[in-house]
């Protein structure tokens, strides 16, 4: 299995957002740098920052109870081969109970609830593997997506 | 984002630039229904120059459309990038919106 890294360098991005929706402007303009630096084409950029985005939110939005400020662990790592990447997302808030497919009837999206679950129905479409452990208090998301670079391509 | 609104012949024509994420889809939602009053039969949501949406925005555009049905009047999208248009079909929500190709397509459609 391919692992984490921890160093910096252009293939890799660490970032520790606070659980606060405005935080997305902050990872938006991360992930794009990111994605820069690495070449990615256009459709996987769209489908890294939803991916993030949708994990994110989930948590801002789902995983607190507390008025306390809590950190979001965000990691991404492109594999050396050059088209796998890595992304980790890792947070202290409540165990994530919806990871299986949802109902995406229309009235049914209209509830914030079912609205983790289209996000989550999105991020399963835009990755390769999405796995989701609970470990010592905190939600581990590992999501695996393998990403088109044009200068690879021909 | 910014949003450019048109409404010629009861037909509100709305052009979001940018991004509708999970900080703006509200303002995006609430900032177009500001611009539907009673002389508007319809809404066309040009998306030529909208370049992300995330399931937040989805949702902004769903409740906009339960919106309009209830005034009896339509939302067409049109002029998807390649992007915004396959996350419409993968939510499956390219089926209970109408998406046109282009503007014209899409007042043209207000019609049928």
């Amino acid at each position: 299995m391919p692992e984490l890294t921890h160093a910096n360098s252009p293939q890799s991005l660490s970032l520790v957002l606070k659980n606060d929706g405005e935080e997305l402007i902050r990872l938006s303009d991360e992930v794009d740098a990111f994605a820069e630096r690495n070449e990615l084409a256009e459709d996987a950029r769209f489908g890294l920052q939803l991916c993030l985005e949708e994990a994110v939110m989930n948590i801002v939005n789902y995983g607190f109870d507390d008025m306390d400020e809590h950190d979001i662990l965000i990691q991404l790592n492109m594999q050396n081969d050059g088209r796998t990447l890595l992304v980790s997302i890792v947070d202290d808030g409540t165990e994530l109970s919806y990871l299986d497919e949802v109902d995406l009837e229309l009235d049914s999206l209209l509830e914030d609830q079912a609205l983790g679950g289209l996000g989550f129905h999105l991020m399963r479409q835009y990755s390769n593997e999405l796995t989701y452990e609970r470990k010592d208090g905190r939600n581990h998301l590992l999501l695996t997506k393998h990403v088109a670079r044009p200068d690879l391509s021909g | 984002m910014d949003l450019n609104t048109e409404t010629s012949n009861g037909i509100l024509v709305a052009a979001p630039e940018g991004r509708i994420d999970g900080i703006n889809a509200l303002q995006f939602q609430q900032a177009l229904n500001g611009k539907i009053d009673d002389g508007v039969s319809g809404v066309v949501i040009d998306m030529s120059d909208l370049n992300y949406i995330s399931s937040a925005g989805l949702r902004a555009v769903l409740l906009i459309s339960k919106s309009l049905q209830q005034r009896e009047a339509r939302l067409v999208l049109c002029s998807l990038q390649a992007p915004i248009r396959e996350v419409f079909q993968i939510s499956g929500f390219d089926q209970i919106i109408d998406i046109s190709e282009d503007r014209d397509s899409a007042i043209a459609a207000m019609d049928g």
